[in-house]
């Protein structure tokens, strides 16, 4: 007698697995796409027919979550739709109207607990704690070296001197996943990126010690450049990250003019305000002091530009300061300054011209919304 | 007895059923309107056994009177994946897992769309809320993935998992 064989998941053909599949939220999509190969195939089939519907609907919630799925570093389909749809729990999937809401909330307060994700230097004796705050922090105890750091959109960095007269420059890549951390905070589990690249700079062969404590400027990012102000000498080291395989070092020594505003004062040059790349020129946006006032005292923006010689070039100097350190923003080939004398009042800068006029757009409460002076 | 067909199951078994009862499925609908609604032809559903075929009739007894679905409306897709499982049809699927698969299968062969959503409904609820490994005990899956490649699902899924 033939023994009947009993009909089983397998049996079903991948377009009805598909169509049980898709009463799966993400979660639980995820978790059925790790049975086998054959399901996996089947959930992240299923999970991009999913992304592709929800991209499809006018929402444009959708496409931010899908933007920042990618950001988070997820990169399979059902762990991108999982973060999408965000977590059901236990009040299963006939909820999602439910849970729409609720995920829209949250995209839009963003109330949900920090996710910490420590910027780990690789050297158990360097650490660079607090890096939400953006702040200075503090590395040794003795002597205190701040380091710098600046974060932007896919890439942060972080420069000290962690042996003097040693610089280095950590670089992370934050579009990459983070590795999880075996020891966790009350708040949750703790992430590490490691460094992306590192760039260790010997300051030996100069004096950096003019004020005791050697001065460490700004780090700036464009791009995939990384430009570092070394106060203490007066140089920019522009990091550059184009190439994935190796790391460029330009170091930008200062003009006649520029040199003699660092070392006649050592205080002309206050602050490293901006950075941007045009055309491979480097524009940098010093905050200047006034020599004849007072030279501790930031009264003019400058820029200089860097092109094909190693030399920083006065670029344009408008009287002016920045209302805040960041009343400065790029918005393709021009810079927005905002101006810290009238709050209503900013700069458009074009960068990478010949005649590279500053204009001055007023707002005003009045009849007009907008005047060209 | 008028409006009557009679069907012919895989086993070569005969079931008579009410004509206003079977047009659910689509398929079968589409053969009376071929071959006739002759009381004496016999349609052959030769993909589905008695045993099913009989429970595919006694829900379409059951949902005679529903309205017809729109399977092209995206209202109704949308709709579809948020609905529960009516209590009946939950009653009715409360079956072993090799009988829901071959209600699934007929249902699809006879395109009886709302039959089919609910199975597939219910066995999507017999995964919800499961880990891989409880998933893969309880339909019997071979976990034939390799070393590699569940290290990397791992690392995939490490961020979901942290969260």
């Amino acid at each position: 007698m033939e023994k009947e064989v009993e009909t089983s998941l397998f049996s079903l053909p991948p377009e009805l697995l598909c169509g049980i599949s898709c009463y799966l939220p993400g979660e639980e999509l995820r978790q059925f796409g790790t049975t086998c190969t054959r399901l996996k195939t089947i959930a992240d089939r299923t999970a991009v027919g999913r992304i592709a519907y929800l991209l499809r609907k006018s929402e444009p919630l959708w496409a931010r979550l899908h933007r920042g799925a990618i950001r988070h570093g997820m990169r399979s389909p059902t762990a991108i739709l999982e973060f999408m749809e965000g977590k059901t729990g236990s009040s299963g999937y006939s909820n999602v109207f439910f849970r729409k809401t609720v995920q829209m909330r949250l995209a839009h307060t963003k109330n949900t607990d920090p996710i910490i994700v420590t910027l780990d230097t690789g050297n158990p004796d360097h650490s660079v704690d607090s890096v939400d705050h953006l702040e200075d922090v503090n590395l040794f105890d003795s002597p205190k070296f701040p380091a710098q750091i600046r974060i932007e959109k896919d890439l942060a960095a972080a420069a000290f001197f962690n042996r003097l007269p040693k610089l280095t420059v950590y670089t992370w890549n934050l579009a990459a996943e983070p590795t999880k951390s075996p020891s966790s905070s009350e708040i949750g589990p703790i992430w590490r990126r490691p460094p992306t690249r590192t760039v260790a700079l010997d300051l030996s062969n100069f004096d950096i010690f003019d004020d005791d404590i050697p001065i460490l400027g700004d780090v700036q990012i464009c791009a995939k450049f990384v430009a570092v102000y070394l106060g203490c000498i007066g140089v920019v080291v522009v990091v550059d990250m184009q190439r994935d395989r190796d790391v460029s070092v330009k170091v930008r020594f200062p003009s006649a003019l520029f040199c003699s505003k660092v070392h006649r004062t050592s205080q002309s040059v206050i602050n490293f305000r901006g950075f941007f790349v045009e055309n491979e020129t480097h524009f940098f946006a010093f905050e200047e002091a006034d020599d004849w006032i007072d030279e501790f005292t930031p009264a003019f923006l400058t820029f200089y530009s860097a092109k094909d010689g190693r030399q920083l070039e006065e670029y344009l100097k408008i009287d002016e300061l920045l209302s805040s350190p960041h009343g400065i923003k790029r918005l393709n080939d021009k810079v927005f300054v905002v101006s810290e004398k009238r709050r209503n009042f900013f700069h458009v800068v074009t960068l990478d011209k010949e005649s590279p006029v500053a204009r001055h757009f007023a707002f005003r409460h009045e009849i007009e919304s907008c005047m060209l002076l | 007895m008028p409006g009557l067909v009679t069907l012919v199951s895989q086993d070569n078994q005969k079931i008579e059923v009410e004509l206003n009862v079977i047009r659910q499925s689509k398929v079968i609908s589409g053969m009376l309107q071929d071959l006739g609604e002759d009381e004496d032809t016999e349609y052959p559903i030769p993909n589905v056994s008695h045993a099913i075929l009989k429970k595919i009739i006694e829900w379409c007894e059951e949902h005679k009177d529903d309205a017809p679905i729109d399977d092209e409306d995206p209202n109704y897709q949308e709709k579809k994946r948020t609905q529960e499982v009516p209590r009946w049809d939950a009653e009715f699927l409360k079956v072993d897992q090799g009988t829901l698969f071959e209600i699934i299968l007929a249902a699809n062969y006879l395109d009886i769309g709302r039959l089919l959503d609910f199975a597939c409904m219910t066995v999507a609820d017999q995964i919800r809320g499961k880990t891989p490994e409880e998933i893969r005990k309880h339909f019997n899956i071979k976990n034939d993935f390799t070393e590699e490649e569940m290290e990397q699902i791992k690392k995939e899924n490490e961020w979901c998992e942290g969260n």
